[in-house]
C-alpha cells in the first residue's frame, strides 16, 4: 500500500495579530509586532508591562450566546479558529459527521481564567458556591470537546498538554493518525488564554518574561512576551484534498519528539536536536533539503542560545545556509497555542514564498550566530521547513513541512 | 388561562425571566405557571444550572431534595417564595 500523504488545506486563527489569515500574514511579513501594553489587568506588581493579547475578541460574533456562557476564553479561541479553518478549507461542517475526522487540540492550562475567577469568589469574596459549569469550562479537554459537539465530529478527540509544545504535539499526533489510516481528516492545533491575575503572577515569579519586548536571537534580549490565541489547521489526505480541488498550503511531511530528560526548565541542545533529527527522519528529508526553520525562539537568553546550538548539532554546516526566524517576536508566546500559530506561519511562508522575519531585532549575538532574517521579510522558495516547539518539562516537538508541488 | 408572566406579581416575573434566560430557544411569552421544566427541555445539568442562577438571584439555598420536587414553573415560584419569606399576592 502506498503511504498516505497528509496536507494542510485549511487555516484558522485568533491572535494578537488579528483573527484572520490575512491580517496575521500581513503583520508577519511587515515585521509588525502585536506586543502592546497589558490590558485588563493592573500591571503594578508585575516585572513586565507588555503582552500579545487578542484585541477586541468578540466570541458572540461567531458563537451562540449560550455556548459562550458555557465556555472559557481558551475554548472560544479554539472554536472560532476551528470555524475559520473549516471555512478556509471549503468544508461544509454538515459533511463532517460522515467523514472519519478527529479533533486534537493542545493547551497548556485549559480554563485557568475561569478557575481563577471561581476561586476569587470562594476564597476572597467568601461566597458559598461555584457555577455548576466550572468543571466543564476549566477542563483542558473542553476546547477539543466543544469542537466535536459544535461540528458533530465523532472520530477520536483529545487534548495534548505539554506546556509550550502542546499544539505542535497535537498537530503531530493528528498527522500520524491520518498517515497511519486511523482517520482521514483532522482539526488540529491548540489554544491558550493565560491572562488571569493568578497565572500571570506565577509567570512573573519565574522572571523569564521580558520587561521590554521579545527580541529573539538578538543581543539585548531579555525574555519572552506572553501571548494568547488559538490556531486550528485542517489536515487531510492529499488524495482527498486533491479530489475536492482544495488549495493545499503545504504538506506535513514528518514529526519528531524527544525529552531532554535532564531539567524542568533549562533547555538541552541535545534534546532539541534529537527532536529535529527525528522529524527529518520521519519525513524522509536530509538536513540539506531544509530551507527554513520557524524557531521556538522565545527571546529568553537561555532558549535562544540553546536552540542555536541545537540547530548546529542537527544540521552541521548546513546551519549556516538556513534561514531561521522567530515569529513569537510578533504574535507573542501563546504557550499551548504557539505551535499552531507557528505552523500556520510556516505553511503560509511555504505557500506564499516569503520568510517572515524575526522582529524587534537589534544586533547580532555571537551566541546565536545564524541567519535569523532580522526585521525584514525575505522572498524565498522553501522546499522544506521545520517548526520547533520546546517546552518546560523538556518536551520537544518538531514538525517538518514540505512544499506541495 | 393565566397570563404568561403572572403579571400581578413581580416576584413570579423575576423567576420566569431567569428560567427563560437559560436557553435562547425558550420564548418567555410561552412560559406559564403550569409549564413544566421538562416541557422547556431542561436536562439534569440544565436544571442544576437553573438552580444555581436562582440561588444567586435570590440569595437562598435550594437543597437537592427541594430541587427534586420542582416540576412546574409554579413549583419553582412557590418554593422560592417560601425560601425568601415572600407571601403570594392574592389573586
Amino acid at each position: 500500500m502506498k503511504p498516505r500523504r497528509v496536507v494542510i488545506s485549511g487555516l484558522g486563527l485568533v491572535s494578537a495579530l488579528g483573527d484572520n489569515r490575512e491580517s496575521f500574514w500581513s503583520a508577519l511579513t511587515a515585521g509588525r509586532s502585536g506586543i502592546a501594553p497589558l490590558t485588563g489587568l493592573d500591571p503594578a506588581g508585575f516585572h513586565f508591562a507588555n503582552a500579545a493579547q487578542v484585541p477586541d475578541f468578540d466570541p458572540v460574533a461567531f458563537l451562540d450566546v449560550k455556548l459562550v456562557k458555557q465556555t472559557d476564553r481558551f475554548s472560544q479561541f479554539a472554536l472560532v479558529a476551528a470555524h475559520k479553518a473549516l471555512a478556509d478549507a471549503g468544508i461544509d461542517p454538515a459533511s463532517l459527521a460522515q467523514r472519519r475526522c478527529g479533533v486534537i487540540a493542545g493547551s497548556s492550562i485549559g480554563g485557568q481564567g475561569s478557575q481563577d475567577e471561581g476561586f476569587v469568589t470562594l476564597y476572597r469574596e467568601g461566597r458559598p458556591r461555584l457555577h455548576p459549569a466550572t468543571i466543564v469550562k476549566v477542563m483542558p479537554n473542553a476546547a477539543a470537546s466543544q469542537i466535536t459537539i459544535l461540528f458533530r465530529i465523532s472520530g477520536p478527540s483529545y487534548t495534548v498538554s505539554a506546556a509550550c509544545s502542546s499544539s505542535n504535539s497535537a498537530i503531530g499526533q493528528a498527522f500520524w493518525h491520518i498517515r497511519s489510516g486511523l482517520i482521514d481528516m483532522a482539526l488540529a492545533g491548540g489554544s491558550e488564554a493565560p491572562f488571569s491575575y493568578g497565572y500571570l503572577k506565577a509567570w512573573d515569579a519565574m522572571r523569564v518574561v521580558s520587561p521590554t519586548t521579545c527580541r529573539p536571537f538578538s543581543l539585548g534580549r531579555d525574555g519572552m512576551i506572553l501571548g494568547e490565541g488559538g490556531g486550528m489547521l485542517v489536515l487531510e489526505t492529499a488524495e482527498a484534498a486533491q479530489e475536492r480541488g482544495a488549495h493545499i498550503y503545504a504538506e506535513i511531511a514528518g514529526f519528531g519528539m524527544s525529552s531532554d530528560a535532564s531539567h524542568l526548565v533549562q533547555p538541552s541542545p541535545e534534546g532539541a536536536a534529537q527532536a529535529m533529527t527525528a522529524a527529518l527522519r520521519d519525513a524522509g528529508l536530509s538536513p540539506g533539503q531544509v530551507t527554513y526553520i520557524n524557531a521556538h525562539g522565545t527571546g529568553t537568553p537561555a532558549n535562544d542560545e540553546s536552540e542555536t546550538a541545537a540547530i548546529r548539532l542537527a544540521f552541521g554546516n548546513h546551519a549556516d545556509r538556513l534561514a531561521v526566524s522567530a515569529t513569537k517576536s510578533m504574535h507573542g508566546h501563546a504557550l499551548g497555542a504557539a505551535g499552531a500559530l507557528e505552523a500556520i506561519a510556516t505553511a503560509l511562508a511555504i505557500d506564499r514564498r516569503i520568510i517572515p522575519p524575526t522582529a524587534n531585532y537589534q544586533a547580532a549575538d555571537p551566541a546565536c550566530a545564524m541567519d535569523v532574517v532580522p526585521n525584514t521579510a525575505r522572498p524565498a522558495t522553501i522546499e522544506a521547513a521545520l517548526s520547533n516547539s520546546f517546552a518546560f518539562g523538556g518536551m520537544n516537538a518538531v514538525l517538518a513541512f514540505r512544499r506541495w508541488p | 388561562m393565566q397570563s404568561a408572566h403572572g403579571s400581578d406579581d413581580d416576584f413570579a416575573t423575576r423567576v420566569i425571566g431567569i428560567i427563560a434566560s437559560q436557553d435562547a430557544k425558550i420564548d418567555e411569552q410561552n412560559v406559564t405557571r403550569e409549564t413544566t421544566l421538562k416541557d422547556l427541555r431542561f436536562d439534569s445539568f440544565g436544571a442544576v444550572t437553573l438552580m444555581f442562577d436562582l440561588e444567586e438571584e435570590f440569595g437562598v439555598e435550594i437543597t437537592d431534595d427541594d430541587a427534586r420536587d420542582l416540576k412546574t414553573v409554579d413549583d419553582v415560584i412557590a418554593r422560592l417564595r417560601k425560601l425568601c419569606g415572600v407571601l403570594p399576592v392574592a389573586s
